[in-house]
Parts: structure tokens; sequence; C-alpha cells
């Protein structure tokens, strides 16, 4: 362990850090031990010790997973109760003068140029409403890969420069090559322009903040000058499906204890998000440069979930990082549908897995370890919980085939009756469920009390009533991501990689179609299960219902579930109600206000065919190609044909009709482009 | 480049400065200009070129210092004259005298449309992220799996 990890970065006794940990992690160990114990004297007396073995081994991970969190949860409760600060780090006042400078880094790739710049407009509002806007400059770095999206968030950033106000500069660059993608496009900007900040505020495209509260943690962040990392949990909004709209009442409800529990034993040893953070530019840049890993991807190659390695990173080189419940005004969007929720999934479970290889590595704190633990065990934790549900069945199963065998070779005078505890299952299920569900009802009654005007969360009643309901569906929807999860496991441990695809963020549910393409295995799975179960397992039956049931309607689930008018009409009878649904945060209300103002001035010309109309854009495009790096390379056949496409387009009129590749390689020609908006003058 | 249908050299000039927010009667003024002072810096064959040659030694004493290419610098101040209107304010005397109002010169240093401050280049070394002896046993099994 390196001296840096030894320094106390934090204004807390360590000892009081190790008692909160030794509380946490002791009471997860003790309540695991005594679960366990229960289960070894609950598995039938005749089963053979590899099975046994095998199904402790899995109970014991599973139970510790449900474990840690319940623990976490209940001091976050406690911590919330009391209205506690997470100790350690110096807060300032308001009014504190700001001497540095922060860049808000917006990094996009493919994204809707118009949400991206209404997003940040809004923010550039909230920020010139305090005192200290000039501190901040706004970067869109762009790793955009379409040209379209291109040249039309080209077209959106002159947009909203002549919107923002006027101390905040907003600056656009796009990469050639989008090498090490979202990692590779920060450290860009810290090799290109890092030296100018102190501080960089990472955001993701659906980000928003807060001014004051981007303004509070560059305040922090002076004040506090051993702190490499602030995270501001972010809270979901915006949504309108019901599975959207389902997450972002879990997140409001259930976010808090949760964010208080971890904030709790991690203290100054926190983990970082990715985004709605804010990280001292010195530090990232010191420790922060990622290598490639050894091999190929999966596991391999460069580091997808970049976020926890760079906390960890930032820990090991003896900065502070934290997670900080009290910043609010810090939002996200959800994926508005269980497919696209999967899809997000599959990209964070690979990262995760990554991990594997970097939980081990020389100089990490021990805390680094557990964050890289615990995300992996996020994705682990499916397939064991299924390794665990398939090896019980087919305990039973071999019993119903195989009958216990009573009467031994040796003669004996009684007969030996396998011993099955029924009475301590289901005692250790009720526990289980206990430790799931009671956490939820802590969130509640936090989240009831931190409401004072309870008509905006559709009363106590109203917010009880949204709580079952969000258990039940969510009971529905866990084995399907489980499913789900477990084959994204199994994917990559054969060593198949994901490709990187622009997150969805549209309502627009998903079809018949997509859901049974998705989904089909699951049915498939949970029908045959049933009836096998039915048949030849018939004690277990009822029990596994809560699962075979939610694989079975699957696809009438994804699809229920993905339905902006489900999630309206369950608004209408005060489900899910969130107090910013009813009075939407100021922030949000101005970003769609900017929304609108932008589609406004979106015009049917796109691409290659908007420069060679739009004189203002074809230089200003033209302007910044330098910025973006060397050119990428072109075939011959690529270039002819562009330009014979664009030829006919220009003396004939007839549709570019250009593939990806060739309207890429013309936006990447200065001359030609000049040219071509020249020729748009020509009169005859 | 570029093939287009025949085109005269007063033809492409014209719709050089109309791209430039240029009205006819300008035009009609700056091109005889150009034609008299320039005639040997045209080049029937590269008139764009040409004329890009020619603005660019007008107006750039004009632009903020920067490391940029002529081709890029150029295009900023395109970008600017047409943002701002800048065939009207600067009009015919920008080819016949080579001069800028001063309102227009202030634009053009304002930078309103600058993509990102001037590169100020530092480097982020890559970490050593090298795994626990003891865990490079279970590296090498695990490696038997996955041969790179």
């Amino acid at each position: 362990m390196s001296e840096n990890i030894r320094e106390n970065l934090i204004n807390l006794n360590p000892e009081r850090v190790r008692h909160r940990r030794i509380k946490v992690f002791g009471l997860m160990v003790f309540s695991t031990l005594l679960a366990t114990c229960k289960w070894i004297s609950s598995i039938p007396t005749d089963s053979n010790i590899l099975t046994k073995s095998l199904m402790t081994l899995l109970f014991i991970l599973t139970f510790a997973w449900i474990a840690l969190f319940f623990w976490s949860s209940i001091f976050g409760f406690f911590e919330l109760m009391g209205k506690r600060k997470v100790p350690g780090i110096k807060w300032v006042p308001a009014d504190t003068p700001l001497t540095t400078k922060t860049a808000i880094l917006m990094p996009v790739y493919n994204e809707s140029s118009v949400n991206v710049f209404s997003n940040l407009l809004a923010m550039g509002e909230s920020l010139a409403k305090t005192a200290f806007a000039k501190h901040f400059d706004i970067f869109v770095l762009s790793d955009t890969t379409d040209p379209k999206v291109w040249v039309e968030e080209e077209k959106t950033w002159l947009e909203a420069k002549s919107m923002m106000p006027h101390e905040i500069n907003l600056y656009y660059r796009r990469r050639a090559k989008n090498t090490a993608r979202k990692s590779g496009n920060i450290e860009d900007f810290c090799n290109k322009w890092g030296a100018y900040y102190n501080y960089m505020i990472v955001l993701d495209a659906d980000s928003l903040l807060n001014g004051d509260t981007m303004v509070k943690m560059a305040h922090l962040m002076q004040a506090n000058p051993k702190t490499g990392i602030i995270q501001a949990p972010p809270m979901c909004l915006n949504g309108h499906s019901l599975f959207a709209r389902i997450q972002q009442f879990a997140g409001k409800v259930y976010g808090p204890i949760v964010s208080a529990g971890l904030a709790y034993w991690q203290v100054g040893d926190s983990n970082y998000w990715g985004h709605n953070a804010i990280i001292r530019v010195k530090a990232f840049m010191e420790c922060c440069g990622l290598p490639v890993l050894k091999g190929k991807a999966p596991f391999g190659g460069h580091i997808l979930s970049h976020d926890f390695v760079e906390a960890a990173l930032i820990r090991r080189g003896g900065w502070a990082a934290w997670l900080l419940p009290e910043l609010k005004g810090s939002y996200e969007e959800c994926p508005p549908t269980m497919i696209d929720f999967a899809i997000r999934d599959r990209r964070w479970c690979q990262g995760n897995m990554q991990h594997l290889k970097i939980l081990v590595s020389k100089g990490l704190h021990p805390v680094s370890r557990v964050h890289f633990t615990i995300g992996v065990m996020s994705y682990l934790s499916s397939p064991i919980w299924l390794a665990f549900l398939v090896v019980g069945t087919m305990i039973v199963l071999g019993r119903g085939i195989f009958p216990p065998v009573y009467f031994e070779e040796v003669r004996t005078l009684f007969p030996v009756w396998p011993i099955f505890d029924k009475l301590g299952t289901i005692a250790l299920f009720a526990i289980s469920m206990f430790m799931l569900i009671f956490p939820k009802f802590l969130g509640l009654i936090v989240y009831l009390r931190e409401n004072k005007n309870k008509a905006k969360i559709g009363g106590r009643i109203g917010a009880l009533k949204s709580v079952l309901t969000e258990i039940v569906i969510s009971a529905l929807c866990a084995p399907i991501m489980m499913m789900f999860q477990s084959k994204f496991v199994f994917d990559i441990f054969a060593g198949n990689s994901v490709s990187w695809n622009t997150q969805n963020r549209d309502d627009t549910g998903t079809s018949f179609r997509e859901a049974v393409l998705r989904h089909r295995s699951h049915t498939l799975l949970g029908i045959i299960s049933t009836i096998v179960i039915w048949f030849y397992a018939h004690s277990i039956f009822w029990w596994m219902l809560p699962i075979t049931i939610g694989l079975i309607f699957s696809i009438p689930i994804s699809m229920f579930t993905s339905r902006v008018s489900n999630g309206q009409w369950f608004k209408n009878k005060k489900f899910f109600l969130i107090p910013e649904e009813s009075d939407m945060p100021k922030i949000l209300k101005e970003a769609k206000a900017f929304q609108k103002k932008l589609e406004q001035q979106q015009g049917a010309l796109k691409g290659v065919e908007l420069l060679v109309n739009d004189s203002v854009l074809n230089a200003m495009h033209i302007a910044f190609l330098d910025i973006n790096g060397p050119a990428p390379e072109f075939s011959r056949d690529v270039w002819q044909n562009a330009e014979i496409k664009l030829e006919n387009y220009l003396n004939y009129g007839k549709e570019m009709d250009l593939s990806k590749e060739e309207e890429t390689a013309l936006l990447y020609n200065p001359e030609m482009l000049q040219q071509a908006n020249i020729m748009r003058y020509l009169k005859g | 480049m570029v093939a287009l249908k025949v085109q005269s050299l007063d033809d492409i000039m014209m719709a050089y400065f109309a791209a430039l927010g240029y009205q006819d009667k300008d035009i009609k003024k700056i091109i005889p200009f150009i034609y008299q002072n320039y005639e040997k810096k045209l080049d029937a064959e590269k008139v764009i070129a040409s004329l890009d040659d020619i603005l660019y030694a007008i107006i750039k004493k004009y632009l903020p210092s920067s490391k940029q290419s002529k081709q890029q610098r150029l295009a900023y101040f395109r970008t600017v004259f047409l943002l701002n209107d800048g065939a009207k304010i600067c009009g015919v005397s920008l080819f016949e005298k080579g001069e800028i109002p001063e309102s227009f010169q202030a634009k053009l240093k304002e930078n309103f449309v600058q993509a990102a401050p001037e590169v100020k280049f530092s480097k982020m070394e890559p970490q050593k992220i090298e795994n626990l002896e003891f865990f490079n046993f279970f590296a090498k099994i695990f490696n038997l799996f996955h041969k790179d």
C-alpha cells in the first residue's frame, strides 16, 4: 500500500472511519454467517457433499450481496433521519469567492444535438443566476461518427452560442477518431485544454445540474484541496413511459437511503459514476491516464467502465473521492424501456467484468477493491442466482425421478429418513425477502418526512400503493433481468465484445416484433420450466411461480411498461408520483423551453446538403476542421462516388444519396465544400 | 475538384462574392476592380483559390493571431463576415481600399465563433495497472482460456 493511501486526506479521525466500516461489514458477515448455518442445516440430509457445497457457496454469495445493501441502507436511513451530513469534508458559505476556473464537459456520441444543447443552455442560464458564471466554461466534446449528426451539432452549437449567457464560453470540438471512447474523449480534452482549468464537471448527454449545485461543487473543491472527485448522486427525471416512471420513483424514494448508506461507510474513499461529478484536473491528469489492458476485448483492450477505475487511481494517487448525497439538483434520465435498460446493462456489464482484472492490481485502496467487487457482483449475482435456482430445482427433480432410499444396503432396523427443514427454508426465504423489501419502506418513511406537501406525491396512500406496486412490478421484471444479465456474463466470458451504440432516450415504446425478438427465449424457458416443475417437482411449483410467471409474460411486461400511455395512466391514478413531476424543477422547464426554440430552427436539410446550401455553416465547418484532428483515410472509390454524387446534385439537382462514408469524406474536404457552396450562387 | 457545367470566369467570380453576401450592384463594382488590380493573380483554372488568396492578403492583418492554417483563418473570416452582415458593413471598400470598419474589426477579434481555446498541450501518462503477485498465478490460468 502506498504512503499516499495511509495519509489521512479528510478531516475525520481514521478510527471513526474504521468503526463505520466495521459496523456495516461486520453486520453483513455476521448475518450471512447466521443465515448460512441455518441454510446448511436446511439442505436435505441425503444430498451429496458436492451438491451441499455448491448450494452453500451459491447461498453465501447471494445472501452476502443482499446483506451488504440491507445494512448499508439501514445506516443510510439513520443518517438521513438524523439529518447528518457526510463527515470529513469542509463546507463553505455560498458567497465564498471562487478563485478557480471549471470546465463543464459534455461528451456526446451521435446524440440528439437539440437535447444536448438545450440542457446546456438551461445549465448556463442557471449558472448565470449565481454570481460565479464567469468561472465556468462549457465544452461539448463530440465523438460523433454520423456525418449528419456532426453537421447538426455544429449548427445547433452556433444557435446555442447566441442564446448562452455571455459570461459563459460554449465550446465545441469533434474528434476525428474516437479512441478509448468517453475516457479517451476526456483525456483528449485534458491534454489539449486541461492546463487552463482547475476542475472539470463531467456530464452525460442527458445530465442536468443546477447552477448553484455546480458552484457548490467548485466551492467544495476549493475548500478541500486534497479532494480529487466529488460525485453528486443524480436523480432520474423526465421519464414518461411506465418503466422510466417506476425507475425514477424508485430512485427518488429508495435512492437517498442507498446513497446515504454508501456515503456512510465510504466517506472519503467513494466512487465515481462517470457523470454529474466534479474532478480536480491536476489530480486526474496525474493519476488517471488509463492504460490499454493486455489481451483482447472483452477483458483486454481499452477500459470500458472507466469511472470506477479513475476513482480507484485517483484514490491510489493520494486524493480523496466523495459521494455527497447532500448535493441536490443533479439529474439524469432513465432508459425508457426494459430493452433499452438491458442494452445499457450489456455495456456496463462488460465494463464491470473487465474490472476483474483491475480488482487485483497493486496499490489500490481496499475500499476501491470493494467498489470493483460491488460492480462485478451487480452482474455476477444474476448468473449466481440463476445457478442457485437451477441447482435447487435439479435437486428436487432428482428426488422426483430417483426417490430417496429409505433402506440402504446395510440392513438396519429403521428407515433412513431424509431430513428436509421446510420451516427453516421458509424462514430463510422470509428473511431474504425482508432484507430486500424492508429498506424500501425505510426509504418511504424518509420520503414522506421530506415531502411536506403530500399532494405532490399523490398523498400518503398514493406513495404507499406506489411502493407496493413497484415491489410487484420489480419482482416480475427481476427474473427477466436475471436472464438478460446472465446471458451478458456468459457472452463476455465466451469472448464476445460489445459495440458502441448510442443510448436510446426516445419514448417510442417497444414494438411487438422487438419484444418477441428479445424475450422469446425468456418466454420459452418460462413455459418449459413451469411444465417440468408442475409434473416433476410439484412441491416447489408455487415457490417458483414468481420467477416463471415473470419469464412467461416477459413479452407483454416489456411492452406494457414501455408505453408512455401506461405511464400516463398510472400518473393519473396517482401512482409513482414524485414532486418533480407535479412541480417540475426550474432547470428542466428551461431545458424544455430551449428545446422548443432549437427545434424550431431545425430545417429539412442535413449533412453535406445543408453545408452546400448554407454559407455560414459551410464556412464555420471548414474553420473548425483542424480542431478535429487529422482526417481519416478514405478509399479512392469512396472519393470518386462522393464526387460524382455531389456533381450530379449541383449540376442536375439529383438527390445526393451519399453513404455514411462518402458523406464523411466530403465533410473532410474543405476545398470541395467551399466550391460546392459557391456554385449554388451561379446564375443560369 | 467538382466538375461543373462550363462557366465563365465572371460567373464564378459573381458566385464567389454572392456567397460572401454581396448584392449584384456591389459585385459589379468589385469584379472590374479585381481585374484591374489583381489580373496577374487570377488563375482561370483555380478561380476560387485565386480569389481566396486575394481576399486573404487584404484581411489577414485584421484577423486575431492564431496558429491556424490560411484556409481555416479565411473560413473563420467568412463565418464572421456572413454572420454580421459584413458585405453591408464593409461594402466595396473592403476590396477597393483594403479597409474594414472598426466595428467589424471588433467583431473579428470577439472570437464569437471560436470553437475552442488555443490548444495548450500537456500529457496524461498511462498509469501502471499491475496484478498483485499473489494473483499472477490466477491470471496465468485465466489467460489460458483467453489467449491474445
